[in-house]
């Protein structure tokens, strides 16, 4: 599974060595079309990276129906924050076909700080540096609305896809709703 | 847009892991009203302050505001000297104030997953940086469903919130200094 790690943007700056002992401490799962993997609001504490399927990241919506505000497909990662700090989920995500993933819970990386001190270090500080960059971001978006000047280009989704509808029909906060969603669904 | 904001210490960095940063900085001793860190600038430098008040400001529609002040234990200007991107936010010595002064490349050695010292400094700055993630998005998103509410289409922001997630972003309270 290595391999799958090797082309995403989080683990770019992990060695091969790294990136093969994450995989080792990290746990596959399957979950069939329409599976919840996580619900809104309840307490977690994994990553995960999706190695074969899509999932849908859904909020209730104005009609209080499931909206999608995110899909993560293979290769992509959610939830990274969250094996550092567990915190209430701020989406609900279903598999949205038959879906293969890899997870890394809290205590899978506290197993892996004592037994490959190395790799975590390095997959703490790639999170860190993620973290950073997000934070300055949403700086930049402040800078904007400072500025008085809006923004449509779409965002950087970083390995997830984010539905981009019409600007009148998306409040602006889901964009910030999506980018807690990456880093701690 | 003018209110100036205390923000006390909280909790983040404390024991090994504020030794840890604090020892790869040097002490330097800062006059007040002395500008640290100016808007728009680059900066290849954190600061831990030790002693003394430090004043956030931004310039909006041209003129500056005072946004936050903060005093011992606070990080200044990490992202910044991590990024290397400009400083959104101009950082003032309110009054005589002592800061440890850690350069880009000090922090970066010291957090080098291969030298292992800095891996807990490494995690409990990831910590605070993702609860001020969460916070700054959270913070962010009630300002502009503010804006929605009030006013849908116009959707007026208020400025005087969108710069104090700004001046949060850029000084944390996070380092527990010892007596």
């Amino acid at each position: 599974m290595t391999y799958l790690l090797r082309d995403m943007r989080l683990f770019d700056s992990l060695t091969e060595r790294d990136r093969a002992d994450l995989v080792h401490f990290m746990h596959e799962r399957r979950y069939a079309s329409g599976e919840t993997l996580c619900t809104r609001g309840e307490h977690g504490n994994t990553m995960v990276v999706v190695v074969q399927g899509t999932l849908s990241a859904v909020v209730p919506g104005a009609d209080n129906r499931p909206r999608e505000i995110a899909s993560v497909s293979q290769g992509g990662v959610f939830g990274e924050m969250f094996c550092i700090d567990p915190a209430p989920r701020p989406a609900t995500v279903v598999a949205k076909e038959d879906t293969t993933v890899l997870e890394l819970g809290r205590d899978d990386l506290v197993k892996m700080r004592q037994e490959a001190p190395v790799a975590a270090a390095a997959l703490v500080n790639a999170v860190f540096h993620d973290v950073l960059t997000r934070l300055r971001s949403v700086d930049q978006r402040i800078e904007r609305d400072l500025r008085g000047e809006r923004d449509d280009a779409p965002k950087d989704g970083g390995g997830a896809q984010v539905p981009q509808p019409a600007r009148d029909d998306v409040p602006d906060p889901w964009e910030a709703c999506f980018s807690r969603l990456r880093g701690s669904a | 847009m003018s209110y100036p904001e205390s923000q006390s210490r909280t909790s983040g960095l404390h024991g090994v892991e504020a030794q840890a940063l604090l020892s790869a900085g040097k002490v330097r001793a800062i006059p007040a009203h002395t500008l640290i860190c100016q808007e728009g600038h680059t900066i290849d430098r954190l600061f831990v302050v030790t002693a003394g008040e430090v004043e956030i400001a931004k310039t909006v529609a041209g003129k500056s505001h005072a946004l936050a002040t903060f005093g011992p234990g606070t990080v200044l200007a990490l992202m910044s000297a991590l990024d290397g991107e400009r400083s959104p936010v101009s950082i003032r010595a309110l009054t005589d104030v002592e800061v440890v002064e850690v350069l880009r490349s000090s922090l970066l050695s010291l957090l080098d997953p291969e030298r292992g010292e800095g891996a807990g400094l490494a995690h409990d700055l990831t910590l605070v940086a993702i609860r001020r993630l969460r916070s700054a998005t959270d913070e962010l998103a009630q300002t502009l469903f503010q804006a929605l509410r009030s006013s849908p289409r116009a959707g007026r922001i208020d400025a005087s919130n969108l710069a104090r997630i700004q001046a949060r972003n850029h000084a944390w309270a996070c380092v527990r200094l010892a007596a």
